[in-house]
């Protein structure tokens, strides 16, 4: 026998369940003590039980998630956080007082001067809650009272993989399962016949930043949990078409003769991969009708494409990506997860961001109306943000309409809507947009806050792997009362 | 003998401490202890686990262990009773000194007090009784249960006095305290300060064990406070002493907790510094607290959420919920220990009338029904009237008319509904009247007029209408054609599709690069477009009620002659390298994506020069080069294009120069430059293509080198 199956069989082996551990114990005090020393919720219930059932530890305001990622981290100066001292003190140096230390890139810690640079565009308030917007989000601005702006969100990293890492999987490094996943994972999915997690592609033609499928991998949870990543041509799910000459009846009895093979594998090696992949071929065949009825965008009403806009029919575009997503979310996929690429804007921020404002803003404001008219948005969670903020000091040479912004981790903006998200501001940034003056929101505060939304102590959330148990926010996160209604 | 001897001192030593035990036990209150004997009281919590160690062996020896004739035997036991007395008697003496520190509940410490001078003297007197003892099993029986049972007592009660009330049994008992208090109820003090004080505090400040005079159990003992003075002073500068001592680094001897126990954690410390800050009110409630407030903010974490709804109904039968579950109903209880339930139904295709029917086993327990989509039949809201507690209920885009729409009234819970895109009207929502609780309708897409809406909204104020967005005065502007083709060179001739995604509108075309206009130029059917020529294709949209698309372009590539050989002079940078040579005859053209598409030869330090080798003398007119303008990237027009025509590469000749225009301002765009000479046959052309030696100055990265891309050649 090779190793390698050798050791297969061995994690077959030790794949025991308790009550198997403790039948197989002689049944004394002393086995129970040791089993309850082993299995620390032996006596409890275990939560490891509860999240099997797949189900929300307490009644959810929100029952699934669109997360609208804008990758490359747009400005928060030039979009949200209305800092006017900047313009005053335009060109002047950004004081060591207010930097305080604060590390840099390699992109700009080389710059002799770090010159202040007030934001190009004009900003006003808008809404019941005085946001504040700038002139790049007209659509966007009409939808306020339903949003819900954290101006005080911090991260960790500096540097895009590693910042995009953590805000998805709760670690800068890799592997850890993507926050679609721990959905997946702790609720399940609503509609069997379509993956939990869903991730839909698009790009501006800004600076952008790549974005790779470890963001929404399971890393170590079970595989039917991956996100699929959807096409961003007409079909969005290639090969569901049969192949010519074989009809829906042949692929059944294809389907069932591999799993009967299958579940032979399963009964020599016990791995649970197996089953899983017998579960992701029955629901690959269902998705053959499911996909088709889901994607279909021929019969939107007309006032859907205007409210949109009409890129929305061009596929791999945001809109289109957003549309989709509503429709994959009103289906009951759990998370459906948008990237768009271009916000890096380390030179010509203001051309460039207005590029990737004009690609995006309708069609985020327009998801928040749609959700809204239907009577979903009360139980959609809809997130946009980047994975960290820009300077508030130019990267490169400053002139009179021309600036750059280098990363910043210390404060940027994100908006929430929908699913029990209290609409409003929150949170304060200082004058000079640098430093957070009050009510901070760290990255794992903000996904303890999303869980929360839906139904999950994000403490309770754990696998165990390795022999250590494992969360979305680590060891830390605290739920943001203040953002919930 | 020897062994005699040590008996005897120990014998005599034990007697001696009995003695002082008898007398401090009596008359101890009275005694000034001196700092070095403290020492030696401070040592009881380490000496007295002997004497419970050589008890309990001494009791297991004589009682359990059988050979008493054995002279080993009794020599043993002997010795243990013994060490115990001794160490019984030490310990209490010990203890007796320590208990004059003070600190300690009074009652507990009596109990333990005579406890430990019981079992010193009970040990002593079994040894001293020994033989007698050992005469009857009874006798020896008894006299280990009562030494048991008193140095048990002892222990325990010692316990209690260091640890607190309840130490022992806490783990078994903790966590099954009554329901979770709601924020709606927290009171500051109660529900936030106190559980802080109790698990960090109490366990030395209680009434039992005073340290510092200092009991924090009750509100008047808190204001109180210790021998020290007053806990806490909201207008002092660091209020007051105990937030000063809790502020001490840990190493400090007054620092609070004291090192060794657990300390508070950083949220505990602003718990009880924004309370005493913010006065120290024993009544305050949180949910008074403005919204905002550091200390509301610290205490939402702690307390359930308000508006977890309470649910009359029992829980339906699990086995139940299963069966109703497959691959297009799902049943779920919204949460864990939830009764109630939410079903969803899922797929267009599958939905059948009976699947509804099927739920009745349920009907209590549905609070939240989901159609979204779903073929629902107006007859079929006679089935969805039977779920009384039904709070949520989505019929969007079903294919309900809204003639039966009265059959609702029953569904007096019914809280939020939808009926958006359907064919609902005005007329049909006369229900409304009947749903008292009702909050929200959806009505967007419907037969419902906004005058119709307007009326509504006066006749049910306490109803939320949404109605959407209908787009009705919205110009929006139409996307260019999508163009389609399989290559942009050919040899003959290719097929192009104009595609266009918004229904109804009009694409029209032009191959001569002029914009097309909407009543002349030619309209795409939606087959393709044959094309022979090299051109640039144009097309725009058009819709009345529309904005016009912009102009969409592409251009076509007739491949022309192709040389029988290419050669470059100098190497192309190694990044931008392609296919070498052969990249410009290769029919295939790049874009602006040209770090990933590997379709560009790239230049800088030196000049693009190629030569084209033909066998047989060949005739040409023009050469057409394909090159690349990315400026942002440093890609710039080439500054020169030379070509260069002979029989043989010694004998090149000119045959024109041209100097491209150089642009402006940031930008990426393909673009191409036609070489036209005379007429003749050659069989060598060299074409050279010098980049930009210094940027603009405009440009960023002013002075630097440009790059010059090319990406292919056309000759005829």
């Amino acid at each position: 026998m090779s190793p390698i199956m050798e050791k297969e069989l061995l994690e077959h082996g030790l794949h025991l369940n308790r009550r198997k551990f403790l039948s197989q114990l002689s049944l004394g005090l002393g086995s129970i003590a040791l089993g309850s020393l082993l299995i620390p919720d032996l006596f409890s219930g275990g939560d490891e039980e509860l999240i099997m059932a797949g189900l929300p530890h307490f009644a959810p305001k929100a029952k699934r998630v669109i997360y609208l990622f804008q990758n490359g981290a747009p400005s928060q100066l030039d979009l949200f956080d209305h800092k006017p001292k900047l313009r005053e003190m335009q060109g002047m140096d950004l004081p060591d007082s207010i930097r305080n230390g604060q590390r840099l890139t390699g992109m700009t810690s080389e710059q002799k001067s770090f010159p202040l640079a007030g934001s190009k565009f004009a900003f006003q308030q808008y809404g019941q809650h005085g946001a504040w917007l700038s002139e790049l989000m007209p659509h966007t601005s009409k939808v306020v009272d339903d949003l819900c702006f954290i101006k005080t969100m911090y991260t960790e990293a500096i540097n895009h993989d590693p910042a995009l890492t953590f805000f998805q999987t709760g670690a800068q490094v890799g592997n850890r399962p993507s926050m679609g996943a721990w959905l997946s994972y702790g609720l399940g999915s609503e509609n069997k016949n379509l993956p939990a997690f869903c991730v839909l592609l698009s790009k501006g033609k800004g600076n952008s930043q790549g974005v790779y499928s470890k963001l929404w991998t399971n890393g170590f949870l079970d595989s039917r949990h991956q996100g699929v990543q959807f096409s961003n041509g007409e079909n969005p799910v290639l090969y569901l078409n049969n192949p010519e000459a074989i009809d829906n009846a042949d692929r059944r009895r294809m389907l069932d003769r591999v799993a009967g093979l299958n579940e032979e594998n399963f009964k020599t090696f016990g791995d649970p991969e197996i089953n899983t992949k017998i579960q992701q071929y029955e629901m690959a065949y269902r998705m053959q009708t499911a996909i088709p009825e889901v994607t279909d965008v021929s019969r939107e009403p007309e006032s859907i494409v205007k409210l949109y806009g009409p890129e929305c029919l061009l596929p791999g575009t945001y809109a289109a990506n957003c549309l989709l997503a509503r429709k994959l979310s009103e289906s009951g996929v759990r998370f459906v997860q948008l990237y768009h690429q271009g916000w890096d804007a380390h030179d010509n921020l203001p051309q460039q961001i207005a590029g990737q404002c004009l690609d995006t803003d309708q069609a985020s404001a327009a998801l928040i109306t749609d959700l809204k008219q239907r009577g979903l948005l009360d139980e959609t969670l809809v997130i946009w943000g980047g994975e960290f903020g820009r300077t508030n000091y130019c990267q490169g040479t400053l002139t009179p309409t021309n600036y750059g912004r280098d990363h910043h981790p210390r404060c940027f903006t994100i908006w929430m809507a929908g699913g029990g998200v209290k609409p409003g501001v929150y949170g304060e940034t200082d004058e000079f947009g640098y430093n957070i003056a009050s009510n901070p929101v760290h990255v794992h505060d903000f996904q303890a806050t999303a869980l929360h939304l839906l139904g999950l102590d994000h403490e309770k959330l754990v696998y165990k792997h390795l022999g250590r148990r494992y969360r979305l926010t680590d060891v830390s996160g605290k739920v943001v009362r203040g953002l919930i209604t | 003998m020897k062994q005699i001897r040590w008996n005897n001192i120990f014998y005599n030593t034990c007697l001696a401490c009995n003695s002082m035990l008898l007398f401090l036990a009596l008359f101890g209150a009275q005694m000034q202890v001196p700092a070095w004997l403290q020492v030696t009281g401070r040592m009881h919590p380490m000496l007295l686990h002997f004497p419970i160690v050589l008890l309990v062996l001494a009791v297991v020896w004589e009682t359990a262990v059988p050979a008493k004739d054995n002279p080993l035997y009794r020599q043993t036991g002997n010795a243990l009773l013994l060490a115990s007395a001794l160490s019984a008697a030490l310990s209490a003496l010990m203890g007796l000194f320590l208990s004059n520190e003070g600190g300690y509940e009074e009652q507990t410490l009596l109990w333990h007090k005579w406890s430990g001078v019981a079992t010193a003297f009970i040990t002593f007197a079994w040894y001293i009784f020994r033989e007698r003892v050992r005469q009857s099993k009874m006798r020896g029986g008894l006299t280990a249960a009562l030494a048991v049972a008193v140095v048990t007592l002892a222990g325990h009660l010692g316990a209690t006095l260091t640890h607190g009330d309840n130490y022992l049994l806490q783990p078994v008992f903790s966590g099954k305290t009554g329901p979770q208090i709601t924020l709606e109820d927290a009171l500051v003090f109660r529900d936030l300060v106190r559980p802080v004080l109790e698990a960090k505090c109490m366990s030395c400040h209680n009434a039992r064990k005073s340290k510092g005079d200092l009991v924090m159990e009750t509100e008047a003992s808190l204001l109180k406070g210790g021998k020290n003075g007053v806990l806490w002073d909201s207008t002092a500068e660091q209020f007051g002493r105990m937030m000063q001592r809790i502020h001490l680094p840990i190493a400090e001897k007054e620092h609070m907790p004291p090192q060794g126990k657990t300390q508070l954690t950083e949220d505990e410390i602003r718990i009880l510094y924004f309370w005493i800050k913010s006065g120290a009110s024993f009544t305050q409630k949180i949910v008074d607290l403005p919204e905002n407030d550091s200390l509301r903010i610290l205490a939402a974490g702690r307390f359930q959420p308000l508006e977890m709804e309470q649910y009359s109904f029992p829980a339906a039968d699990e086995s139940t919920i299963r069966n109703l579950n497959n691959d297009y109903r799902v049943v779920h209880p919204l949460a864990l220990q939830s009764p109630a339930l939410a079903v969803d139904f899922f797929g267009i295709a599958a939905f059948k009338s009976e699947y509804l029917q099927e739920l009745k086993g349920i009907k209590e327990q549905v609070v939240q029904l989901n159609l979204n989509k779903m073929p629902v039949q107006d007859a079929d809201l006679k089935t969805i009237a039977t779920f009384p507690n039904l709070r949520k209920l989505n019929l969007s885009a079903t294919a309900i008319t809204g003639a039966t729409l009265g059959e609702l009234k029953p569904l007096k819970a019914l809280r939020q509904l939808s009926l958006s895109n359907t064919a609902v009207k005005a007329a049909d929502l006369e229900v409304l009247s009947e749903l008292p609780d009702l909050s929200v309708l959806f009505l967007w897409n419907t037969g419902v007029t906004e005058s119709e809406l307007t009326a509504l909204q006066q006749r049910f104020p306490h109803i939320r209408f949404e109605s959407g967005f209908s787009g009705k005065d919205v110009v929006a502007k139409l996307n260019a054609a999508v163009i389609e083709g399989d290559a942009d060179v050919f040899d003959i001739s290719t097929k192009v599709r104009l595609k266009n995604y918004i229904k109804g509108a009009v694409v029209r075309y032009t191959l001569d690069g002029s914009v097309p206009d909407s009543l002349r130029s030619p309209i795409s059917t939606g087959d393709s477009i044959t094309i022979d020529k090299t051109c640039l294709l144009s097309t725009k949209t058009f819709l009345p009620g529309w904005v016009s698309s912009e102009v969409a372009t592409r251009n076509f590539y007739k491949a022309g002659l192709i040389p029988d050989s290419i050669a470059l002079i100098y190497p192309p940078n190694p990044q931008y390298r392609a296919e070498g040579p052969k990249t410009l005859i290769n029919k295939v053209i790049g874009d602006t994506e040209f770090k990933t598409n590997n379709r560009w030869l790239g230049y800088r330090e030196t000049n693009l020069e190629c030569l084209l080798f033909f066998k047989e003398p060949t005739t040409l007119s023009s050469v057409y080069v394909s090159t690349l303008a990315h400026i942002g990237s440093y890609i710039m027009p080439p500054a020169e294009i030379q070509v260069w025509g002979g029989t043989h590469t010694n004998n090149l000749v000119l045959l024109e120069k041209i100097r491209p225009e150089q642009p402006t301002k940031l930008a990426k765009y393909r673009v191409g430059y036609s070489c036209d000479f005379k007429v003749q046959k050659m069989k060598v052309l060299k074409i050279v293509l010098k980049p930009v030696k210094k940027l603009p100055p405009w440009h960023p990265q002013k002075g630097e080198p440009g790059w010059v891309f090319m990406d292919e050649v056309f000759l005829n």
